[in-house]
């Protein structure tokens, strides 16, 4: 685009042309056989799996119940109850959701998602013997929230300059604006080298000062002058901090603009909206910009959604599970969406969280642990299964850590790699994307 | 007024040999206050000229301003309505008007490293928060130390980081205490995460492992609010200006190591902790990795290893002595005042050279981008109340109007963003340099902020600012003037000829020829767009 000496009219209109969803005929969403979307969601704080994933068989559920009763004390009693967890069958290996999960469980019955047991950081496999006797090679600053969760993001601590769904994009030489698309707050999973991630806020795309379609001033040359304060070329060349303002603030005009006509006012993905459920409109963002996906011009995409408030230390059965029902049925909802927009072999969701917890519990809640259980949907998973292994509810096993926590027998670069592989990536790719891959078994986890 | 300018004329002698050096010019001065102050005014710029950095600093510690708690009591004996959230009322009253400002930013600073978060506490009432807001307005010129005790001791943060009524191990339900506030007051508080060199680069060795947070949370049980039963404790009203009690049967009873050292058993549980806190704030960490910190809140993002040297040093030995000569701090390990007075008075910082290097300064955050962009619009003879209602700040107090920075609320206790932050993918991050308050700048900030100011400008006047608009209502008529006026004190003549040009413009494409009310709304309209085209510059938006 010419910027500068194109008129703010015919500017518009370059950017409008063919693009108005008004005029597309019905159904015009339908993709390209060749399209595919990771969407990530983000359960900050660290989530508990153990308060979602509860065995049903008399005897462990028994343990698990023996190892939470300080904490199950104050409980309702019918929340937790046996009779009441949500049975995973055939192919669940004894566990059950907890009620508040009737979303997931909905969802693997119907074979639209899998559990993937016990994943998390790892350098490689490692067992309790070894980091008794300290000859484990361990994650680095284990049990701290950000660096934990910027590691399931990006593989490393605080610090990552890209993210594994980002590389995932570069590896492919798919990158592009629309590429990589976090929701309401930047997260480095989306950013790659070659694609720097566009943040969108839920709600919709404002246009920018001076674009809106009444005009500011009454001969638009006003508009003009905005235009090319906020978007156009300039060297200031002072250092890098000057340099990104002014591209992020370029980038954020454009695509505004570009989106804004787009996704505004666009019906897909209304009904994936759930009253009170922030989830919900995140996801349902995403579902928008999955439907104009062809007029974006993306092949692949990646997307990050976050849910927080995990950090259950204290008032765990006051907090989890309203949660725990906002994650359930945010994620039915949108899968029920991309199935509507047909496009449910070509989108597939995961979860990942700083951390699981520990079994052993304090007054009223449950502290940082390691390995946790996740979530994988879409039309592609073979769902209905529980993979990899879940650990006995019990504290003192091979892989309890400490106090019940769990060390992981899958790791980030199993779990993203089997998503990689899906996504269309090739072994060297995924070796690009994910450095360690080889410390271990690249097909163990065989999600499709 | 009157005794701020008889404390002034004291300093000016003190520090008449600095100021005999070199007059700051007016743009060194407004680049000072930048980064001292929430913003320059004419009346700073002028006190700055007139007692020179070192004067201007000593002049600030000697001005009391208004404690929190004293403010949000006044405001209530007005009968005016008083909310949970009127205490960012005062916060926005002491930004724009207080004249002390270099506590104010100082506690704004530890505001977001000694985080509570209003949004994650149960109290309802002003006065709670308030509370600790004057520790931290305490500790900006007193002690860190100290302030980490008596935040341990807060039941606000008690209840925040969830140690409020944390009880012993309980062998028979297999309860083990609460680990939350042992691995952050380590985490975020005191020491980091990394074994730290005294200049901030770290060694490359973990400083605890899970073990050292097991060892210290059995340190913070028993604890809750002063009442005769521990089990009848709750956190309320009435007693939230009370210190945490120990309760000794709920208090682990055994002996707790962590770090290198024990705790000896069956001390009361208030002993124990002091304990515990001395023992933590006595590490090698605690100076570089809090005095990096506040150079990045006021001067830099990626400060020199040497410049971190230097501020570590001073907080060791909690004494600074001034190029001129003059002493300055009480000589106690983390005395902050003379903390604040070396980043001030660095070279690092001071020198207009370093100014210019390319990795040199600071993303601004949008609270301190607003406060600035207000303060140059307000009165300039405005000054904070004492008594009577706060102003009504309106749209500044609404949840999501500051743009993923609502002051004192952050999303949780590791702050707004993180002093660590890498903006992945931009050319920063290329250079290997942190940029903590780009973890703020999504799509969705950058386009709001324009509109948001010049929402805030079309809501407040004249109630909250603007209340003397005469000056920049005159300036308004010419362009030229105008722009000339504006930049002078929000990019103070860094703006290039051709930006500056291309503003001016834009102002003249606003038609005031029109008269009476039309004519006014007109100005006010070319006022608008002025300071949201120059508050948009990376000018403006990057501190150097």
């Amino acid at each position: 685009m010419a910027g500068c000496v194109q008129s703010r009219r015919s500017f518009l209109q370059a950017l409008g042309a063919g693009l108005t969803v008004a005029t597309l005929p019905s159904g015009a969403w339908a993709q390209p056989k060749d399209y595919k979307a990771l969407v990530c969601v983000t359960l900050i704080g660290g989530v508990d799996s153990h308060d979602c994933l509860v065995p049903v068989s008399q005897s462990a559920y028994g343990s698990w119940q023996r190892a939470r009763s300080a904490m199950l004390q104050p409980l309702d009693e019918g929340q937790r109850a046996r009779e009441n967890l949500l049975t995973l069958t055939p192919g669940g290996q004894g566990m059950g959701f907890v009620p508040e999960l009737s979303g997931l469980h909905t969802l693997y019955e119907r074979g639209d998602l899998a559990v993937v047991a016990n994943a998390g950081p790892l350098v490689e496999p490692v067992t309790r013997q070894a980091i008794a006797d300290k000859t484990a090679v361990l994650p680095p600053r284990l049990a701290s929230h950000n660096d934990q969760r910027s590691i399931w993001q990006t593989n490393e601590p605080e610090g990552a300059t890209t993210g594994w769904g980002g590389r995932m994009i570069d590896a492919m030489a798919l990158g592009g604006d629309f590429s990589s698309v976090s929701v309401r707050r930047n997260a480095s999973f989306v950013v790659g080298q070659t694609t720097p991630g566009l943040t969108i806020n839920p709600g919709g795309v404002k246009l920018p000062f001076g674009f809106e379609e009444r005009r500011f001033s009454r001969t638009g040359a006003l508009d003009d002058i905005l235009r090319d304060h906020f978007r156009g070329v300039r060297t200031v060349g002072k250092g890098a901090f000057e340099n990104d303002i002014i591209a992020l603030q370029r980038r954020a005009y454009d695509t505004s603009i570009q989106l804004a006509r787009l996704v505004n006012d666009n019906p897909a993905g209304a009904d994936a909206v759930l009253e009170k459920n922030p989830l919900s409109e995140q996801l349902a963002m995403v579902a928008r910009l999955i439907s104009v996906q062809r007029q974006l011009g993306v092949q692949r995409q990646v997307f990050s959604v976050f849910l927080s408030k995990f950090d259950t230390h204290n008032n765990q059965f006051r907090v989890l599970p309203g949660l725990q029902r906002t994650l359930g049925d945010a994620l039915l909802a949108f899968q029920n969406s991309i199935n509507a927009m047909g496009v449910a072999d070509q989108v597939t969701t995961f979860t990942i969280s700083d951390f699981g917890r520990t079994l052993v519990s304090n007054a009223s809640g449950t502290d940082h642990g390691w390995g946790g259980h996740h979530y994988v949907m879409g039309g592609a998973v073979k769902g209905g299964r529980v993979l990899g292994e879940v650990p006995p509810y019990e504290t003192g096993h091979p892989l309890d850590w400490r106090r019940g926590a769990m060390i992981p027998t899958l790791s980030i670069e199993q779990y993203g790699g089997a998503l990689g592989t899906w996504f269309g990536l090739d072994a060297d790719g995924l070796r690009s994307v994910f450095p360690r891959i080889g410390n271990f078994d690249a097909d163990k986890l065989a999600l499709f | 007024m009157l005794f701020r300018l008889l404390v002034a004329s004291l300093f000016v002698f003190a520090s008449a040999q600095a100021a005999a050096d070199a007059v700051p010019t007016r743009q060194e001065a407004a680049r000072f206050l930048v980064q001292a102050s929430f913003g320059p005014t004419e009346r700073e710029i002028a006190a700055v000229q007139a007692l020179g950095y070192e004067g201007w600093i000593l002049e600030q510690f000697a001005t009391p301003g208004q404690s929190a708690r004293a403010r949000i009591d006044a405001h209530r004996a007005s009968e005016a309505r008083t909310r949970r959230y009127t205490f960012r009322d005062y916060f926005w009253e002491q930004a724009l008007y207080a004249p002390d400002q270099l506590r104010t930013r100082m506690t704004f600073a530890l505001s977001q490293i000694v985080v509570i978060s209003a949004d994650g506490t149960q109290m309802f009432e002003a006065e709670t928060f308030a509370n600790y807001v004057d520790m931290l307005r305490t500790a900006s010129f007193g002690s860190y130390g100290t302030l980490i005790h008596d935040v341990t001791f807060s039941p606000l943060m008690a209840d925040y980081l969830t140690y409020f009524k944390n009880m012993k191990a309980d062998p028979r339900t297999g309860r083990a205490p609460d680990e939350n506030y042992a691995r952050e007051v380590m985490q975020l508080f005191t020491i980091g995460l990394e074994e730290l060199n005294l200049d901030g680069t770290s060694k490359g060795v973990e400083t605890y492992t899970s073990e050292d947070v097991e060892g210290l949370a059995a340190v913070f049980t028993g604890f809750a609010s002063p009442f005769k039963l521990f089990g009848r404790s709750r956190l309320n009203d009435n007693n939230a200006d009370a210190p945490l009690k120990g309760y000794p049967a709920f208090h682990e009873p055994g002996p707790k190591t962590f770090l290198g050292t024990t705790i000896p058993g069956n001390l009361p549980p208030e002993e124990s902790v002091r304990r515990a806190l001395d023992h933590l704030l006595k590490h090698p960490n605690v100076a570089p990795f809090i005095s990096k910190q506040l150079i990045q809140k006021f001067i830099t993002s990626n400060p020199s290893p040497a410049y971190v040297e230097r501020i570590a040093r001073v907080f060791n030995n909690g004494q600074y002595t001034l190029p001129s000569g003059t002493p300055v701090g009480s000589g106690d390990r983390g005395d902050l005042k003379p903390v604040i007075a070396a980043i001030l008075l660095d070279p690092e910082a001071r020198d207009g050279a370093r100014a210019d290097d390319p990795d040199f300064g600071k993303v601004r955050e949008p609270v301190l981008r607003l406060a600035h962009t207000l303060r140059v619009l307000s009165d300039p003879d405005a000054e904070a109340s004492t008594t009577g209602a706060l102003p009504n700040v309106k749209t500044l107090r609404k949840p999501d109007a500051m743009h993923n920075q609502l002051v004192f609320s952050p999303p949780s206790v590791f702050g707004f963003y993180r002093p660590g932050y890498v903006a992945a993918g931009t050319e920063a991050a290329r250079q290997g340099m942190v940029a903590p308050e780009m973890q703020l700048m999504t799509n969705d900030h950058i386009i709001s902020q324009a509109r948001y100011l010049t929402n805030v400008m079309r809501e407040n006047p004249p109630e909250f600012f603007l209340r003397d608009d005469a000056r920049l209502f005159r300036a308004a008529e010419r362009p030229r003037v105008l722009v000339a006026e504006l930049e002078a004190m929000l990019t103070y003549g860094r703006l290039g000829p051709s930006v500056r040009r291309q503003i001016e413009r834009a102002v003249a494409e606003i038609d005031v020829s029109a008269s009476g009310k039309r004519r006014t709304k007109d100005l006010y309209r070319r006022l608008m767009i002025a300071t949201m085209m120059l508050t948009t510059t990376p000018e403006f938006m990057v501190q150097r």
